[in-house]
C-alpha cells in the first residue's frame, strides 16, 4: 500500500537534473516572438494606436489591437466577474494594462516593436484606495458592474455581537492592515502556441487548463474544442497562474499567424502584469467573558481588488467566513467589502484572505488574554473548534476537527521556548502563536473535479487527471490515491495529467482542493474501474453470479482462479469497450445566505497551530525567526514528507508576509526592491503532522497548501510583539515599524526604573 | 551587441580601454544587471567589454610591512577567507563576509565596489574606514585618488573611459586595533544595506575610525565622531554619546527626512555596539 509512505515525488529526478522543461522553456527555435505594449497610467482613453513605427522595424510581423480580438473581449476566472479585458478595448482601466501586442521574428525586434507602438492617451482621474473608490461622485472603474466600485459586500450575522459585547467582561478594539503581496513563484509566465488542423494548441504553465482552455475559446469566438491547452511543467504558482496571463495573446497570435509563437515574461512584467495578494484593512472588536470564553466578534474588512475582480469574490467572502478565526464564537457580525480601484488588480494568493484575517484573529486572542491576565495558549486552547460546535455560518462541525490536537502537539515546544527567553543587551527575544481553520474548496459553490483511470490492454493503468500540478504534488499524491484504491504498486501506473484533449476537467489547483476534490474523483474513478474489471471478469467467464474480487493486481474468483485484468480488458475490448473508470465528486456544500451569510460553505475544514520565536536586534531592530513548529491537521497525510515540504515552504512564505513583503506598484517592479525570504531568513521549521480523519475525504485526507502558510504570520507577529510588550498590528514588520516599537518599549522600561 | 575582450595584461587592458564604447567588466554583480537592464529598455550598449579578472596585478594583496595594498581585483569571497585579510584587515574580512550571498561574493571585486559608486556600498565603506587611496591607470600615466574625492555623487565617479583602478593604497590603523564592520538590511542575505557602520580603534584612542554608509551620497568618515572618540574615555558612554554624535553628523547633512525615524536611533545603537565591539576585542587582543 503505497498510501501514506514518502514517495519520492513524480517528476523530481528531472528537476533536480536540470532535465525538467517548463512553459517557460518551450520556446523553440524559429517561433516568433511577442511583446506586449503597456499603458504607463490609467484610468485612460485610448485616443489613436499607430503601429507604423513598428511595422517599420525589420523582423516585425504584425502589431494587434483590440480590433483583432475576434470574439469576447472581457474574460476572467469567476463567472459572474468576467470583466478584464487583455487587449484595452478604447479604455485602460489599470497601469500596465496591455493596448497592443508585437509579434516578430526576433525578441529583440519585438520589444523594439512594442517600444515604437505610438499611442495617445487622454488620462481621467481614477480612485486609487478603497476610501476614494466609495466616495460619492467616485469615478467609476467599472461601469458596467452594477454595484458602482463596490465589487461586493459580504455579511455574516449570527446571534447579536452588539449586546454580546455589551454584556462582555472584556472588549477588545483594534484596527490591522496588511499590504499587497506578490507570488513570485520561481518560474515567470511562459508559453507557446501553435496552429495545427484548424486548431490552436497552447501549452504553458498553468494552474487551471480547463478553464485556460474555456476562456480563450470565448476570446477566439470558437467552440471550446477548437483550442487545445496542454498544461506545461509548472515551476509554482501560488494562485498567481490562476488567471489567464500570457494564454490570450499566445492564442490570439497564434489564430491569426498561423505560426508557432511564444511569449515570456520577464520577472518585471511578470510583477507588474499579474495579480497580488489583496492588502486589507480590518477593524476587529472581540468580547470574552471573565473566564476567557469569547463571545462576539463584530468585524469590519475593507479591500481594494484594484482594476478586475479576478479572485475579488472569493477573497472577500472567505475573509469574512475566516473572520472568527478557529474559535467559537456565537455572537458575530462581519461586514467585509471589496472595492474597485484603478490600481493593478489583486487576485488569489495561497490563502484567499485567510492570511490576512489570521493576523487580525490572533492579536485579538493575545489581546483578550493581556487583559484578562490570562495565559495566551490555553486561551486558544480553551475557544478552540471542536467536534459538535459550530461555526460563525451556522455550519455544525461533524467530525475531523483536529485544531485541539494540533494545539496539543506544539504546546510543550512553546512551553520550553517560553522558559528559554532571553532579553539581553544585543536582543530581545519573543515567542508567539497562531491558528487556523480553512474551508477547503470554493465557497459555497460548485467546485466538482472528475477523473478517469483506464487500465490498458498491456496490463498498465493509466490515470487521466486535469489536476494541474504546480509543484505542490498532485501528481503523486492522486497517483498514490489511485494505486492503494486498486491494490497496486504506484509504479504500473502512468499518469495523463493537464492535456484538454485527453483529460477531464478537474477544476483550478487552488483553495487546496485538488488532494480532497480530485483525490475523491480518483477514488471514484478507481472504484468504477474496479467495478467494471469484476464484471467483465464475469462476462468473461460467462459466470454472472461468481464472487470476483481485485487484489494483488489479479482477479480473484471465490472458486479460486486468477485472472490477469488485462485478459479482461482485452475480452472488453472486442466489443469495443475501454476499461476506464470515470469519477466525479463535488463537495457537499450549500450557497450562503446573502444576508446573514449562514450556510455550510465547505464539507471540509483544515486546521493548523504554529509557534515561532524570534530574536529581535536592539541596534538594528532586524528580527531573525529562530525556529517555527508548525502542527497541521491534514486528515491523512498521504504522503508524509510531500506534507512535510508544504508546510515548510509555507512557513518560509509567511515569514515573507510577515516581515518584508510589501508590493508598491510602480516601485518594487523586481527583486532588487520586492524582498521575499532568502535561505538566511528561514528558520529552523519543525513540521509536525496531525491526522484527524476527514470522513468524506479520500482515506480521511484533505489539503495543506495554503493552511501552511496562515497562521506564521500572525505567530512571528504574535513573537515580535511580546519581545517589544506592545502588539504589531501592521504588515509587514518592516525596520521601521519594530524601531518604533523598541524605542517605545524602551522608554517605557526607563520610566519604571 | 557587445564585443568581450579579456585581456592578459595591465597594458593591454588599457589599450582597449581607450578604444571608444570600451567599459571595464570585472566580476559583473553589477554591470551585467545594468547591461539587461539596457538591452530591455533599448537602451545603447557598451561596443567592447574588457574582462579584467585575469591581470595579476588586480589581485595583489601585500597587508605585511609599511604599504599596504589591495588589487582592485580580490573577490568578496577571497577577502572573507583571506587568513591574512582577516588578521590585518578584519574590517573589510568582515565586510566582505555580509556582501549579498554567495554567488554574488565569488566574482564582486572591491574594483566594482567602489567604481559602481552605490551609498551602500560595503566595499566602500571598509575601505574608506582603512583610508584608501585609489591607484588609477589608464595610457596617459597613473593617478591617485583618496576614496572620498573618487565618488561624487551616488554612482558617479571621476573615473574617466579609459581608466581602470588597479587597486587601493591602505593605510590600517595601529596595531593593536579593533575593527567592526556592522550591516543593516531588511533580510539577512542579499539585502542593499539601509546603513553600514565600519568602526576601527587603536588602545590609545588615538586614530580612531568611523564611516558611515548608506546614510550619505557615497560613505563618510565621521570626523567629529572621531574627535569625540580620541578625546574620551572608552567606555559605555562615550560610545554612547559618539553614536549620539554620528546620528545627529546625520541629520545635520541629510536633514529630517521621514527614513530618519529609523536611521537616527539606528545609527546611534548601531555606532555604539560597533565602538563596543572594537573595544572588547582590543581588549581580547592585548
Ligand atoms: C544579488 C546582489 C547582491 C549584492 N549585494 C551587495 C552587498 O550586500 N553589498 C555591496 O556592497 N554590494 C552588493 N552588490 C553589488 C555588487 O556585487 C558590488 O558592488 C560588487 O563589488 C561589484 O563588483 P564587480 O566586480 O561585480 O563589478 P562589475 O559589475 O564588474 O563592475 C561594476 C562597475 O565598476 C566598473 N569597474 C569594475 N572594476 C573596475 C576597475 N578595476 N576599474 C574601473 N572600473 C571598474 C565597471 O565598469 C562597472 O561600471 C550586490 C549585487 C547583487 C547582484
Amino acid at each position: 500500500m503505497s498510501l501514506g509512505q514518502s514517495l519520492i515525488r513524480v517528476g523530481t529526478l528531472g528537476k533536480v537534473r536540470g532535465e525538467t522543461r517548463y512553459g517557460f522553456d518551450m520556446p523553440q527555435e524559429g517561433d516568433l516572438q511577442l511583446a506586449c505594449v503597456r499603458a504607463p497610467k490609467a484610468p485612460a482613453k485610448i485616443l489613436s494606436i499607430d503601429p507604423s513605427p513598428a511595422m517599420s522595424i525589420p523582423g516585425v510581423i504584425r502589431v494587434f489591437t483590440a480590433e483583432d480580438v475576434p470574439g469576447e473581449h472581457r474574460l476572467g476566472i469567476i463567472a459572474v466577474t468576467q470583466d478584464q479585458e487583455f487587449i484595452a478595448p478604447g479604455w485602460v482601466r489599470q497601469p500596465y494594462q496591455c493596448v497592443a501586442l508585437v509579434a516578430a521574428e526576433t525578441l529583440e525586434a519585438a520589444r523594439a516593436g512594442a517600444r515604437a507602438v505610438k499611442v495617445e492617451y487622454d488620462f481621467q482621474p481614477g480612485v486609487y484606495s478603497f476610501e476614494e473608490a466609495m466616495a460619492p461622485d467616485a469615478p467609476l472603474v467599472q461601469p458596467e458592474h452594477p454595484g458602482g466600485n463596490l465589487l461586493r459586500e459580504n455579511k455574516i450575522k449570527q446571534g447579536d455581537a452588539d449586546s454580546a459585547l455589551k454584556d462582555a467582561a472584556v472588549v477588545v478594539e483594534a484596527t490591522y492592515t496588511t499590504e499587497r503581496v506578490e507570488h513570485c513563484a520561481l518560474e515567470v509566465e511562459g508559453g507557446r502556441a501553435w496552429w495545427e488542423d484548424g486548431r490552436v494548441m497552447l501549452k504553458a504553465c498553468t494552474q487551471n487548463p480547463h478553464y485556460d482552455q474555456a476562456d480563450i475559446a470565448k476570446f477566439l469566438g470558437v467552440p471550446t474544442e477548437r483550442v487545445r491547452v496542454i498544461q506545461a511543467e509548472t515551476g509554482g504558482g501560488f494562485g498567481g497562474k490562476l488567471d489567464l496571463s500570457i494564454q490570450p495573446f499566445l492564442a490570439l497570435a497564434a489564430w491569426h499567424l498561423k505560426r508557432p509563437v511564444c511569449l515570456r515574461y520577464s520577472r518585471e512584467e511578470s510583477i507588474m502584469a499579474t495579480g497580488k495578494r489583496h492588502g486589507l484593512w480590518m477593524h476587529f472588536i472581540s468580547g470574552a467573558d471573565e473566564q476567557g470564553n469569547i463571545l462576539a466578534l463584530k468585524a469590519r474588512i475593507n479591500g481594494d481588488t484594484g482594476a478586475f475582480a479576478s479572485y475579488g469574490l472569493a477573497v472577500n467572502q472567505r475573509a469574512a467566513v475566516h473572520a472568527t478565526g478557529p474559535y467559537r464564537t456565537a455572537n458575530v457580525d462581519v461586514i467585509a467589502r471589496m472595492a474597485y480601484t484603478n490600481n493593478t488588480f489583486n487576485g488569489a494568493m495561497r490563502g484567499f484572505g485567510c492570511p490576512q484575517v489570521a493576523l487580525a484573529h490572533e492579536a485579538q486572542i493575545d489581546a483578550i488574554a493581556a487583559e484578562l491576565g490570562l495565559d495566551p495558549f490555553d486561551l486558544r486552547k480553551q475557544n478552540a473548534l471542536r467536534q459538535g460546535d459550530h461555526t460563525c455560518t451556522g455550519q455544525l462541525l461533524r467530525a475531523g476537527v483536529g485544531l485541539s490536537e494540533c494545539l496539543e502537539r506544539i504546546e510543550p515546544i512553546y512551553r520550553k521556548w517560553l522558559s528559554e527567553l532571553k532579553h539581553t543587551d544585543d536582543y530581545r527575544e519573543g515567542v508567539g502563536v497562531g491558528a487556523m481553520f480553512y474551508g477547503i474548496g470554493n465557497t459555497g459553490a460548485s467546485n466538482p473535479s472528475t477523473a478517469q483511470v483506464e487500465w490498458m490492454p498491456d496490463g498498465r493503468v493509466t490515470l487521466y487527471t486535469g489536476a494541474a500540478d504546480i509543484g505542490q504534488g498532485s501528481d503523486t499524491v492522486l497517483l498514490q490515491i489511485a494505486a492503494s484504491r486498486l491494490g497496486l504498486p504506484v509504479e504500473q501506473i502512468d499518469l495523463c495529467r493537464g492535456d484538454t484533449d485527453k483529460t477531464t476537467n478537474a477544476g483550478a489547483t487552488s483553495a487546496s482542493r485538488q488532494t480532497y476534490i480530485s483525490g475523491n474523483a480518483v477514488m471514484g474513478a478507481a472504484a468504477n474501474l474496479e467495478m467494471q474489471l469484476l464484471q467483465g471478469a464475469r462476462d468473461m467467464l460467462k459466470e454472472r453470479h461468481l464472487e470476483v474480487e481485485l487484489r494483488d493486481g489479479l482477479l480473484k474468483t471465490s472458486d479460486g482462479r486468477e485472472i490477469e485484468p488485462a485478459e479482461v480488458v482485452r475480452h472488453l475490448a472486442k466489443s469495443g469497450v475501454r476499461a476506464m473508470g470515470e469519477g466525479r465528486f463535488d463537495p457537499n456544500f450549500t450557497a450562503l445566505d446573502p444576508e446573514t451569510g449562514q450556510g455550510r460553505p465547505y464539507a471540509a475544514y483544515a486546521y493548523a497551530a504554529q509557534c515561532a520565536r524570534v530574536r529581535v536586534d536592539t541596534a538594528s531592530a532586524m528580527v531573525k525567526v529562530t525556529d517555527v513548529a508548525a502542527a497541521h491537521d491534514v486528515g491523512r497525510a498521504v504522503n508524509p514528507r510531500a506534507v512535510q515540504g508544504q508546510i515548510c515552504g509555507g512557513v518560509v512564505m509567511g515569514l515573507g508576509m510577515a516581515l518584508m513583503e510589501e508590493y508598491v506598484q510602480g516601485r518594487t517592479d523586481n527583486l532588487q526592491s520586492y524582498h521575499i525570504p532568502t535561505a538566511a531568513d528561514a528558520p529552523n521549521i519543525t513540521p509536525l503532522i496531525v491526522e484527524e480523519p476527514e470522513p468524506t475525504g479520500p482515506y480521511g485526507a484533505k489539503g495543506v497548501g495554503e493552511p501552511a502558510l496562515i497562521p506564521t504570520a500572525p505567530a512571528i507577529a504574535g513573537a515580535v510583539g511580546q519581545a517589544l510588550g506592545r502588539p504589531m498590528r501592521h504588515l509587514p514588520i518592516t525596520l521601521e515599524r519594530v524601531m518604533e516599537a523598541l524605542t517605545a518599549a524602551e522608554g517605557e522600561t526607563n520610566c519604571e526604573d | 551587441m557587445s564585443r568581450f575582450l579579456t585581456p592578459a595584461t595591465v597594458q593591454e587592458a588599457l589599450e582597449a580601454l581607450a578604444q571608444p564604447g570600451a567599459k571595464v567588466l570585472a566580476g559583473g554583480t553589477d554591470l551585467m544587471i545594468f547591461l539587461r537592464q539596457a538591452r530591455m529598455n533599448g537602451a545603447e550598449l557598451p561596443e567592447l567589454l574588457v574582462d579584467v579578472t585575469r591581470l595579476p596585478e588586480l589581485k595583489r594583496l601585500e597587508l605585511d610591512g609599511p604599504g599596504c595594498y589591495l588589487g582592485a581585483g580580490l573577490t568578496f569571497r577571497f577577502l572573507d577567507e583571506s587568513p591574512e585579510a582577516r588578521r590585518h584587515i578584519p574590517v573589510l574580512a568582515q565586510a566582505a563576509s555580509m556582501v549579498g550571498s554567495m554567488q554574488v561574493r565569488q566574482t564582486g571585486t572591491i574594483g566594482g565596489n567602489v567604481a559602481n559608486g552605490s551609498p551602500a556600498a560595503d566595499g566602500m565603506s571598509a575601505l574608506v574606514a582603512l583610508d584608501a587611496v585609489a591607484e588609477i591607470a589608464s595610457l596617459e600615466g597613473v593617478r591617485h585618488c583618496p576614496l572620498s574625492e573618487l565618488i561624487t555623487a551616488p554612482n558617479q565617479t571621476t573615473l574617466t573611459p579609459g581608466e581602470l583602478i588597479l587597486g587601493y593604497a591602505i593605510t590600517p590603523p595601529p596595531e593593536p586595533e579593533g575593527q567592526v564592520f556592522l550591516k543593516v538590511g531588511r533580510r539577512h542575505e542579499v539585502a542593499v544595506s539601509r546603513l553600514n557602520l565600519a568602526a576601527c580603534l587603536d588602545r590609545d584612542l588615538a586614530d580612531p575610525r568611523v564611516v558611515l554608509g548608506s546614510c550619505f551620497p557615497s560613505p563618510r568618515r565621521l570626523a567629529d565622531v572621531e574627535a569625540l572618540i580620541k578625546n574620551g574615555k572608552p567606555g559605555p558612554a562615550l560610545w554612547q554619546a559618539a553614536g549620539e554624535q554620528a546620528a545627529g553628523h546625520f541629520t545635520d547633512v541629510c536633514g529630517w527626512r521621514s527614513s530618519a525615524t529609523y536611521k537616527v536611533p539606528a545609527i546611534t545603537r548601531i555606532t555604539a555596539r560597533a565602538l563596543k565591539r572594537a573595544w572588547a576585542q582590543l581588549e581580547d587582543r592585548s
